[in-house]
């Protein structure tokens, strides 16, 4: 195989002229959103603060326009379930414990026992967003690889100034 | 073991960049420090922002768009748990662990974990608009965690592992390095620093491969869904370098060698993912 056929392929990102990144710039608030999962990955929305702050642009648009990438990520969307704004990230389920040793004799990467805990994301406040969607690949280790599934999915008050609920 | 093992003291912004919230606000905290060590923190603050974090590019570029704040966090005792080694427990604030059986029987003396929770809690606390916390533990092993927060021993080994850790809990990045234990995948990472896809018309970072480079530009031996390319080309050019996310084959990397994978400059895919997150942040 020399490459994946791009016809299948909805590739991500970054550079292509159709798909400009968000600039986060232009909401100055954001939602402070914290997710709590349980051992069977179950993830309910524990946080939710709106905070005066500019939030991080997205490090590569994934496009995620469903479930072609492993992995996981949060996403806004707006009423009509289109994406706003997303923001991949490494491992929230800390599952898999990979430590990097380049000094050493070797990295090692094992998988963790499921657990309860819980992970932030600091998304803008985007006027047209209603939902925020969390994906994620299965955490069994023979099933990381496949494709994100929509794993939570929480409504979003529209923002105007700071709140606190837990 | 607890709070009750510590104290949260004063906040300072040791770099000051612009308002909090218009900047990406660092928050770096320690453990393990007892409060006679609190200098010895200072200092490795300020080696960690001074010497590692601003000379390193991309953020070289971008240190106008990043604070640093210090939170001085004191703990009763010095060091951190190495409960693998028979070593602790310590009375530590935020409860730094090489090993920590919390994570399994394959947790290694390498992993450093803290308290997350109570991590984030104090960032919060101290700086609301906190973006990224980072804890320092006052440990010579070779250590470290992150995503989503960054854990370092402060001794040599901060610079690998908090470049590395920050690329995961702030950028997204994903590990570049395979694994002797396989990690099976069989999508499309979604990652913006890995993939599958070869193919130069659609791979994702497609824009930064000259022409003139082979795609695949290099395969593994033994990895037979590789072609190997006809032409070696110029070292380090961007390109698509079979071995990435914990797999020998059939995932891909941008050059040779990075933070993400060992000890080398960010490489220009993760360095644009990097300068994606921090633009909204520049003056």
């Amino acid at each position: 195989m020399a490459g994946l056929a791009g016809e299948a392929w909805r590739c991500g990102v970054d550079g292509t002229p159709d798909h400009e990144p968000v600039d986060t710039r232009r909401f100055p608030s954001s939602w402070r959103l914290t997710f709590r999962y349980d051992e069977e990955g179950t993830v309910e929305l524990a946080g939710r603060e709106e905070v005066p702050m500019v939030a991080p642009g997205s490090p590569g648009l994934i496009r995620s326009d469903g479930g072609d990438y492993s992995g996981s990520w949060v996403e806004l969307q707006d009423q009509q379930g289109r994406v706003l704004f997303d923001y991949v990230l490494h491992d929230p389920f800390r599952r898999l414990l990979a430590v990097h040793y380049p000094p050493g004799p070797a990295n090692q990467v094992v998988l963790g026992p499921p657990r309860r805990g819980e992970f932030t994301v600091v998304v803008p406040v985007m006027p047209e967003a209603t939902t925020v969607v969390v994906w994620s690949s299965p955490l069994e280790l023979e099933r990381r690889g496949e494709a994100a599934r929509e794993v939570g999915r929480f409504p979003l008050p529209s923002g105007s100034r700071g709140t606190m609920d837990q | 073991m607890s709070t009750s093992d510590g104290t949260v003291g004063t906040a300072t912004k040791v770099v000051d960049n612009g308002p909090g919230g218009r900047r990406w606000d660092l928050v770096l905290m320690g453990d393990g420090y007892r409060r006679g060590e609190l200098s010895k923190f200072h200092d490795d603050v300020e080696r960690f922002w001074a010497e590692v974090l601003k000379p390193t590019p991309p953020f070289d570029q971008l240190w106008p768009a990043i604070n640093v704040h210090r939170v001085d966090v004191t703990s009763a005792q010095s060091g951190a748990d190495m409960p693998c080694n028979g070593e602790g427990p310590f009375r530590t604030f935020f409860d730094a662990s090489y090993c920590d059986p919390i994570w399994g029987p394959g947790a290694s003396e390498w992993l450093l974990t803290v308290n997350e929770p109570l991590a984030k809690q104090v960032a919060g606390g101290a700086v609301p608009a906190w973006n990224v916390a980072m804890v320092l533990v006052n440990a010579e092993a070779y250590g470290g965690s992150g995503a989503p927060l960054v854990a370092a021993a402060s001794a040599g080994s901060v610079k690998l592992i908090g470049l590395h850790e920050l690329g995961h809990s702030a950028f997204g990045l994903a590990d570049e390095y395979d694994s002797p234990v396989p990690i099976p995948t069989s999508g499309e990472p979604a990652q913006p620093n890995v993939t599958r896809n070869t193919d130069r018309a659609t791979n994702k970072w497609r824009d930064l491969v000259k022409a003139t480079t082979p795609m695949p530009t290099s395969c593994n031996d033994g990895c037979a869904n590789c072609r190997p390319p006809t032409h070696v080309p110029p070292p380090d050019v961007v390109g698509t370098y079979e071995g990435a996310l914990y797999e020998r084959c059939g995932l891909y990397r941008p050059v040779p060698d990075c933070y993400m994978r060992a000890n080398q400059v960010f490489c220009p895919v993760c360095a644009r993912a990097i300068h994606r997150v921090l633009q909204a942040y520049l003056p």
